[in-house]
């Protein structure tokens, strides 16, 4: 449904623009550290360099050779690397063969990517170099290697990118699973709202957690309780009035029935017309009183107290065998199919009181010679009976309002009926929880009714 | 004699139907309005037939009933209430209740239901009969079979039941709703036409044409076998 897609939308598009920022501050967050962690090593490794330098310069020309031999002989782990040059460049001592030509000799650090050519002709990897010219015009390189700490700040970096990529892919997972947990929330809501609106006005949306989604459903149910007070007011007072109208109505249908045993006396046929057709208006006058007063008891009866098991094949082949003479008196085709198919939990005498308001509608609106079918088939949820004719039909816009109290169809004002037949059976199928849905017989315009009733249970769909 | 009946009923109007009614089919009629008073008279014995409200003051229907039944009271009892669902006609019933009706009612129907009522009590309860016997109409019970003026008619199942209901009862009006209770054992109205086209062709069967109907229509209430 569109609410649905909506909201699936809405957190969608939340949930990939703080991915994206996230993703950015956790880059540009690793780019400082990695940045300031470099510089800091190389101000660190400079520092070495220089005092190496500076305690090169206090000793004089004529040891230094030694001075750096011993240096390079000391040092074992080969981190930092010495080279003594004649003013031509010429190698003196040290392990640092020759001076590198990117190396400008200016006192301060530089760092050599594999330029720096040590003994035994091994390419050092990086290392942060620093060279000198004495008065006398030797050269002094010094070298520090660099590659423990560039793998120092490798692994750092790593540390950082993967952690943060693991931060991500968490708070995108736990985004969809709130996501997946508010969805269910509002597809929840969604059911139970369209059961409101299908008239289950007993219904109410699911509460809990303390949300902006929660403190709406607390509103909408207090919405709601006031609609069904609302409801019921006016219902118990057309029950009121059809019960205390029911009454005066009887007594009038008696003083008539008593007015026409006294009719010889007038002798007047006029009179005895119009008497006659009193007599019929007061008792369509009680039928209707009647009928919206059994729909009110459908609706109050406790839920399920006569439910038994019913089997509905013996019930619709007694049904039929009821209203077939009344169908073959109008020359109507009676058509039955029957599948064998489960017992269903119900009422029976009200599920038969119900078929039996189908099958004489069906009847009603069939023509002379017409065609009603009943079928009975053992659809996987469960049993369904379908009651079609060939009569004028419901147009489409008119099939939900059929089922709506006194509702008579536009086509339909001039035959005899309360309007209230399928309402009763609206009130049955809701006690049920059975599904009655109102349909064309076939395509086309005129091409009869089909009434089918679900027999399964509805509320969870 | 003329046969007695009690009415406890608390509603003036519906009461006063009921007595004129009643006496207009030539019963003696007596009215209490509420629920002790009513018990009082009930215990008493010397009426043939009950009416009890189920709603009323004081004590309600069932348990009057419940308590004449106790102590003993045979008279048949009609239960009458604006209840009309199916539990409440099974308590009624289950209580000792011999009929229920919902108000309101059709006068024709009250005075069909009490002569049947009455007629029950009257009549020794049904020895082991095996033959039913109107006019030129014999029903065989064990044989199912039916036969006019010795011919034989064959009936359907659903128009055997309704004649043999109309067999035992015989020269009394019977209403459509009786009918259908009886007969397909539900108690809603399915509407005037739907008897009449099925005791039309049980008609058609067993009266043939030129013959005296059996089976008349009264009009506004129902049919009679005569």
């Amino acid at each position: 449904m569109e609410i649905g897609r909506r909201w699936h939308n809405t957190t969608f598009r939340w949930l990939s623009v703080y991915a994206v920022i996230f993703a950015l501050s956790v880059m540009v967050l690793i780019g400082f550290i990695g940045w300031s962690a470099t510089t800091r090593m190389e101000f660190d490794a400079d520092s070495v360099l220089h005092w190496q330098l500076f305690y090169f310069g206090s000793i004089d020309d004529p040891e230094l050779p030694e001075t750096i031999y011993r240096r390079t002989e000391g040092e074992h782990l080969h981190t930092n690397y010495f080279g003594l040059f004649d003013a031509n460049g010429k190698h003196i001592s040290g392990d640092i063969v020759a001076i590198p030509a990117d190396l400008p000799l200016d006192r301060t650090g530089h760092t050599l990517n594999g330029t720096l050519v040590v003994a035994h002709d091994i390419r050092t990897p990086v290392v942060r170099a620093m060279g000198i010219r004495r008065r006398s015009g030797e050269q002094i390189v010094v070298a520090r290697d660099l590659t423990h700490v560039l793998h120092v700040r490798e692994t750092m970096i790593n540390a950082l990118v993967g952690g943060g990529l693991f931060c991500l892919l968490v708070s995108i997972a736990s985004g969809l699973l709130l996501n997946l947990r508010q969805m269910r929330r509002v597809r929840d809501i969604r059911h139970v709202t369209l059961r409101i609106a299908q008239g289950d006005l007993n219904r109410r949306l699911p509460t809990g957690g303390r949300d902006e989604l929660d403190m709406l459903a607390h509103l909408v149910n207090h919405m709601l309780e006031e609609i069904e007070r609302l409801m019921t007011e006016v219902k118990s007072a057309c029950d009121g009035i059809a019960h205390d109208l029911r009454t005066p109505a009887a007594h009038i249908r008696t003083l008539l029935a008593n007015v026409a045993e006294r009719m010889h006396v007038i002798q007047d046929d006029g009179v005895a017309q119009m008497l006659d057709s009193a007599r019929v208006e007061a008792d369509m006058l009680l039928d209707r009183f009647g009928a919206m007063l059994r729909i009110s008891e459908i609706g109050a009866l406790k839920r399920r107290g006569g439910f038994s098991s019913v089997d509905l094949t013996t019930l619709v082949h007694e049904l039929s065998e009821l209203y077939e003479p009344l169908a073959e008196d109008r020359g109507i085709r009676w058509t039955v199919a029957v599948d064998q198919v489960a017992a269903v939990h119900g009422d029976r005498a009200l599920l038969f009181e119900a078929f039996s308001n189908l099958l004489d509608n069906a009847i009603k609106f069939a023509p002379d010679n017409g065609e009603v079918r009943i079928e009975l088939a053992d659809h996987p949820q469960g049993a369904q009976l379908t009651i079609s004719d060939n009569g004028p039909g419901i147009p489409e816009r008119e099939r939900e309002a059929v089922l709506q109290r006194f509702y008579r169809g536009d086509q339909t004002r001039h035959l005899a009926g309360s309007g209230l037949g399928l309402s009763i059976v609206s009130a049955v199928m809701r006690l049920h929880d059975f599904a009655l849905r109102v349909g064309a017989n076939g395509a086309g315009t005129n091409s009869g009714t089909s009434m089918t009733v679900e027999c399964w249970p509805h509320a969870l769909e | 004699m003329t046969t007695r009946v009690l009415t406890v009923e608390d509603d003036p109007l519906a009461a006063n139907e009921i007595v004129a009614e009643l006496e207009k089919c030539g019963f003696e009629v007596d009215w209490v309005n509420n629920g002790p008073d009513g018990l009082a008279r009930a215990m008493s014995g010397e009426y043939d037939v009950i009416m009890l409200d189920r709603m009323l003051p004081g004590l309600d229907g069932l348990t009057i009933l419940t308590t004449l039944r106790t102590v003993g009271v045979q008279a048949p009892v009609l239960m009458l209430s604006a209840l009309g669902d199916v539990d409440e006609r099974i308590r009624g019933l289950r209580a000792g209740g011999d009929d229920y009706l919902t108000k309101p009612f059709n006068s024709d129907e009250l005075t069909a239901r009490l002569e049947v009522l009455l007629r029950r009590r009257r009549e020794a309860p049904a020895r082991n009969e095996t033959t039913l016997n109107a006019g030129p109409l014999l029903v065989d019970l064990i044989s199912r079979k039916v036969t006019r003026d010795g011919v034989e008619v064959s009936l359907l199942p659903t128009e055997y039941r309704i004649l043999e209901f109309m067999m035992r009862h015989a020269g009394q009006t019977i209403t459509r709703t009786m009918l259908f209770e009886a007969v397909w054992g539900y108690h809603f109205d399915p509407g005037t036409n739907l008897i009449d086209v099925h005791m039309g062709r049980l008609r058609k069967k067993i009266d043939p044409p030129g013959a005296k109907a059996t089976i008349q229509t009264v009009r506004g209430s129902g049919y009679i076998l005569t």
